[in-house]
């Protein structure tokens, strides 16, 4: 994985230098806070319902070892103890006081890493696929793009004071597992007729209170072209987005208001006009990049292990979770683990420091010291072998992280919700605790199968309820909370949003609710292997309705 | 009033700003966008706020010593990008941002091609010189090249480190 | 049409700290029991004034009105999101304590 040299931590440690004097300046009163603010939160800092809450930036999701300890002491020593993945490939410490944070800062760049831009109107974390160098299925590592990318869009000059926030995914995998359509600019990487490789690129998805799924706007990009013509697109996106209301200020309303083909014309001209020698990432310097991303040196292992072989005849705990959270990988006798973060009733992407701790260990014993977070507030172990699962599942299970549920019932995606958010407007956590452990029975969830459940508590979707397969929406509705369902939603290489099923549901009804949804499937499907999702694309909304707003009699 | 300076300290300013349709007196003005193509007057300055197509200007480019660029708040970066194509368009002469924007932002300015900044007094009240001086000093690098970069950038350190 | 003028109380986060506080006699106090109750729109003006001042002061961010009921002269919050954050957590157990929680 990257590392930084000279440069790189004399920026994030010059970076930490000029936040502790904005702090020293905010509390001299030479900042207000409408001027602090701003800054603030483009290192990452919020004043949330209880307490300011730290964003620290996990770019493109890949961890070490070392890092993830480094987390681990800061939730203890300035924290309560635990830490929050987010749907953005990030982590959330919920309690850190103001005066401490120039020191976690510190702390964070002794481990070269930063929070800087997760927050504000600028660009945030690029994220990419949790699968990035390890997935057979992709054309190029496209963690070497988004470090290009991530170093190009650090203070920026032009673009650390957009309209609105701005996130950009890659994807180089014939499965998106990074949503790129949900995203301001979404990246594909691909190969042209000439076999060349390059960027399909897509601009105007988002989801919040207008869920719209990017557009084409360049079926192909030369590599070489990126970053003038990024800087093309979030030029004009900073010059004609619509500054008078923030609800309106995301690119996509800018798209969707020009329309694709004129809001491209636009791009064209400014990237025509643009002095690209003078912005793109010179050659030696991505391949300098790249050089960080080359396959760790995994010893040769044969395609079998006669004791894995046995552990899964012998252990059916360990035969399941082996089924549902394991991954192919491109080199033989290995295998990425998906660690759950969505134990039965636990907090969805909760991590105790001790549990960071076993991670750390487990990575570095048998996953090459690395570990990424998935959108989905998972955490996986890329290169695990064969002959190391067992104990990786035994030693996952020693910290309670050895859920068999990635992708199922209970693997549900939440925000903060009402209970830490200033912006919610309805709990969301608890929402899926009691969902989970309704469905808490494992052989049950595999009598499912593939389902997403994504819970946000507020209109502006952080839950990514808009793609999930059961979306649920919490709303205060005159003081009361409320829950709107939407059905059909994805985020995959077929991404579609949600469609809403009718009037909400209190809060206590919401498990029932989707206990019925998921009962009309079960009558519904054509075969075991048809999906939730496929099942309501073939039958549609109506019979889901009916289960919903017409019990029978 | 206001604070005018750039990255070598505090300046005197010349420039007279003209109101609406406001006689003209001798010496430099700065007039407003919708008078500039009725005015002839040396040195000749205009203000646009940053909603304007600074391909507008690009004609008068030759007749024009300085463009002060309007800030209406520091969180409203369009004029960053008004910098920018400015310079791109190939003015050369002087860029002037003018408004409360704040310490923080004076390297990102000089990089998008402005090179002198007027700040409300209100603004340099809270933010006097000092602050925007040592503001400049503690920006090293950046990841990106500026035009008359106040930080110097890490490509080309990187460049030169491999040469 | 005005809304009708409900008892209030008013909330903000502490500068250095982030926690919730509240305007109380003398001092912003974390026990939303020891808030000044406004009780008359008048009342509320005056304490809006005083609030205002803490913010000039760099003590306290983001101050705002908070709808209470009494209980024995005592205020509490109308709405959940303010119930919640007078209660100074969460709804649900986390962190450690989540996963002490789960073993019982």
């Amino acid at each position: 994985m990257y590392r930084y040299d000279e440069f790189d931590a004399r920026f994030v440690k010059a970076r930490v230098a000029e936040f502790r004097d904005q702090v020293e300046r905010r509390l001299t009163g030479s900042l207000t806070e409408d001027e602090f603010k701003p800054l603030r939160l483009m290192n990452g800092l919020y004043l949330q319902l209880h307490a300011y809450m730290l964003r620290v930036a996990i770019p493109y999701g890949t961890i070490s070892s070392r890092q993830m300890r480094m987390l681990a002491e800061i939730a203890e020593r300035w924290d309560r103890g635990y830490g929050h993945f987010t749907t953005r490939q990030n982590i959330q410490f919920n309690w850190p006081k103001l005066r401490d944070v120039p020191d976690i800062l510190d702390a964070l760049a002794s481990v070269e890493m930063h929070a800087i831009q997760t927050s504000g109107n600028c660009i945030r974390n690029t994220t990419s696929d949790p699968l990035a160098g390890v997935a057979p299925d992709e054309i190029e590592d496209p963690r070497v793009t988004c470090e290009v990318i991530r170093q190009w869009s650090s203070l920026h000059p032009e673009f650390t004071f957009l309209g609105r926030k701005f996130k950009i995914a890659v994807s180089a995998a014939e499965e998106d597992r990074a949503a790129v359509a949900t995203h301001d600019i979404g990246l594909y990487i691909v190969r042209n007729d000439a076999g060349e490789v390059g960027y399909r690129v897509l601009v105007g998805g988002g989801q919040g209170r207008t869920p719209m799924l990017a557009r084409e706007l360049r079926a192909f990009l030369p590599k070489a072209d990126l970053l003038p013509y990024l800087e093309a697109a979030l030029r004009i996106y900073n010059l004609h987005g619509r500054r008078d209301n923030k609800f309106k200020a995301r690119i996509k309303i800018l798209v969707h208001e020009l329309g694709i083909e004129e809001y491209r014309r636009q791009v064209e001209a400014e990237f025509a006009r643009i002095d690209r020698d003078a912005i793109a990432a010179p050659a030696e310097e991505v391949s300098r990049i790249a050089a960080y991303f080359a396959p760790p040196d995994l010893p040769v292992r044969p395609a079998e292990d006669a004791a894995f072989e046995r552990a899964l005849k012998t252990d059916p705990a360990f035969a399941a979770w082996v089924a549902q959270n394991t991954h192919d990988h491109r080199a033989q006798g290995y295998r990425a683990v998906t660690v759950s973060l969505k134990p039965v009733g636990g907090v969805p992407g909760d991590a105790t420091a001790e549990q960071m701790r076993v991670l750390a260990d487990l990575a570095e014993r048998h996953s090459a010291s690395e570990l990424r977070v998935t959108h989905e507030q998972n955490i996986v172990l890329p290169h695990v072998a064969l002959a190391g699962l067992y104990k990786v599942f035994r030693g996952l299970a020693g910290a309670g992280l050895d859920a068999p549920n990635r992708g199922l019932v209970t693997d549900i995606i939440a925000c903060p919700g009402l209970d830490y958010c200033a912006l919610a407007t309805a709990r969301s956590i608890p929402v899926a605790q009691a969902i989970s452990r309704r469905f808490a029975d494992p052989r049950r969830q595999a009598e499912i199968g593939p389902l997403s459940i994504k819970i946000s508590g507020c209109i502006n979707a952080c839950g990514h309820h808009h793609v999930g397969h059961i979306g649920i929406l919490g709303i205060d509705k005159a003081g009361v909370e409320s829950y709107q369902i939407t059905l059909g939603g994805h985020a995959g290489a077929d991404a579609s949003l949600g469609e809403r099923t009718g009037p909400g549901f209190a809060y206590e009804e919401v498990p029932g609710v989707i206990e019925r949804l998921v009962e009309r499937y079960l009558e519904l499907r054509s075969s075991r292997r048809e999906t939730f999702l496929q099942t309501y694309r073939r039958v549609g909304m109506e019979p889901f309705r009916e289960a919903l707003y017409e019990p029978a009699l | 009033m206001s604070l005018l300076f750039d990255r070598d300290g505090e300046l005197a300013n010349p420039w007279n700003r003209i109101e609406g349709d406001a006689p003209l007196p001798d010496g430099a003005v700065i007039v407003d966008l919708e008078r500039l193509g009725s005015v002839d007057h040396a040195p000749l300055g205009v203000h646009i706020p940053n909603n304007t197509d600074p391909a507008l200007l690009v004609g008068d480019f030759g007749r024009i010593a300085l463009i002060s660029v309007g800030f209406p708040g520091f969180s409203d970066g369009r004029g960053f990008s008004i910098g920018r194509q400015l310079r791109a368009l190939g003015f050369a002469g002087r860029l002037r941002a003018s408004g409360p924007v704040i310490v923080d932002q004076f390297a990102y300015l000089l990089e998008c091609g402005f090179d002198e900044v007027e700040i409300p007094d209100a603004v340099a009240e809270r933010q006097p010189l000092e602050l925007w001086r040592a503001a400049l000093a503690r920006a090293e690098h950046a990841y990106q090249r500026g035009r008359q970069g106040a930080r110097s950038s890490i490509l080309d350190a990187r460049r030169a480190r491999n040469a | 049409m005005a809304k009708a003028f409900t008892t209030t109380v008013f909330a903000a986060n502490d500068l250095i700290g982030g926690d919730s506080v509240y305007l109380g006699a003398d001092a912003w106090v974390r026990d939303i029991s020891m808030a000044e109750v406004a009780g008359d729109p008048a009342e509320a003006e005056a304490l809006a004034a005083r609030a205002a001042l803490g913010e000039r002061a760099n003590i306290v961010v983001g101050v705002y009105a908070v709808d209470v009921s009494l209980a024995d002269g005592t205020p509490w919050p109308v709405t959940r999101r303010e119930q919640i954050k007078a209660s100074r957590s969460t709804t649900i157990p986390v962190g450690p304590a989540a996963r002490l929680d789960v073993a019982a």
